[in-house]
């Protein structure tokens, strides 16, 4: 078998793994040059560079790799390494690869990252936690940390958090959960956030149920009112703001939309 | 929440999907719910250690899988658990206050 070939990845037949073995030094350019360019001519935009069985990569070989870089992110496109050995890692890392083409330890860390650039794969979070106002800062703590972790930038950032706040506390203060937790859920891409709080409640009447409701559908406060703009608030953060009411549970789902993405 | 000055039974239970960069925000999630638990500042360290412990190797074996964390808070103990998408037991850490 060719140390130098390519192949279309099973799972994501947009991506092309560049697989290279043993030693890569100046004279397997030319051949990696060649696959490349009949590969780009066929619009695959998108490269794994698979270096699990590489023991040198020669600095031509790398200066290959950085070029292919440049001709795929003119169409949008992108290039990573999987599996480069700590060796390997480090001679990279001095040369200053890492700061332009991303590493992943394995093809399935690949995957999950390209899934997430470029097919808008979605990010999870499901909670159930004591609805005790100690724990809420935590939680606002770990959303913000979430996002940020992805990309998300601190101005984006900051209206989630007030939203986590006040639907948590709200969960917390007026719900009077009878089982003493309550349920969050975030679920995040790089175009929207989705927040969804429920909580369970005592008993609640029609009369209650209908209050209720409407404070959520339009939610008024008087101008020397100290408490009750949470919902306004929320709203206001949020490009759309849902809800469900039962006797014995209440539910707040909220959508917001990244801007310019 | 305190029963006679001593922190009472609480259970936190979570479902992440498996990012490596999700590892530093699970960290100090579950060493600051330690703290909010009750627990000294000395203890939340620890269980951020075995988080990151437990953790780490759920990202090695379950890639692209959600994880399961349940933290049990049962002072003077806390005991950690991390289960695959499937409910198997991955690993389990205890605490001590």
């Amino acid at each position: 078998m060719s140390p130098i070939s390519v192949k279309s990845l099973a799972e994501e037949p947009q991506v092309s793994v560049l697989k290279l073995q043993g030693d890569i030094g100046l004279d397997a350019i030319p051949q990696i040059a060649s696959l490349l360019d009949e590969w780009l001519e066929k619009k695959f935009y998108h490269w794994a560079v698979d270096l699990s069985e590489v023991d040198f990569l020669s600095s031509p070989a790398v200066g290959a790799l950085m070029g292919l870089r440049s001709r795929v992110v003119n169409h949008l496109g992108s290039i990573a390494f999987v599996s480069p050995g700590k060796y390997l890692i480090e001679k990279l890392d001095l040369m200053g690869v890492n700061k332009i083409i991303p590493y992943y330890k394995n093809m399935d860390a690949y995957l999950d990252y390209f899934r997430w650039e470029f097919r808008n794969a979605p990010r999870f979070l499901t909670l159930k936690f004591p609805a005790e106002a100690s724990f809420i800062p935590v939680l606002r703590r770990l959303v913000v940390d979430l996002l940020r972790s992805k990309g998300y930038l601190p101005k984006e950032v900051y209206g989630i958090e007030l939203i986590v706040d006040e639907l948590s506390n709200n969960a917390i203060e007026h719900g009077s959960p009878s089982d003493a937790y309550f349920d969050f859920f975030l679920s995040f891409d790089k175009k929207k956030v989705e927040i969804r709080v429920v909580n369970s409640c005592e008993d609640l009447s029609q009369q209650e149920i209908d209050e209720l409701s409407k404070k959520f559908s339009n939610p008024t406060f008087g101008p020397d009112a100290l408490r009750g703009r949470g919902i306004t608030l929320v709203k206001l953060f949020s490009n759309q703001m849902t809800f469900r009411i039962e006797s014995r549970k209440v539910e707040v789902c909220i959508t917001k939309m990244r801007e310019g993405k | 929440m305190y029963i006679g000055g001593m922190p009472c039974n609480q259970t936190i239970r979570l479902d992440i999907s498996s990012d490596d960069a999700f590892l530093p925000c699970i960290i100090e999630f579950i060493s600051g719910s330690t703290k909010a638990a009750g627990f000294s500042e000395s203890s939340a360290e620890q269980a951020g250690e075995e988080t990151k412990f437990l953790f780490s190797s759920g990202l090695n074996e379950a890639s692209g899988e959600l994880l399961h964390i349940e933290c049990i808070y049962d002072f003077p103990r806390l005991r950690i658990s991390l289960l695959d998408s499937k409910g198997n037991l991955r690993g389990k850490r205890d605490v001590l206050a």
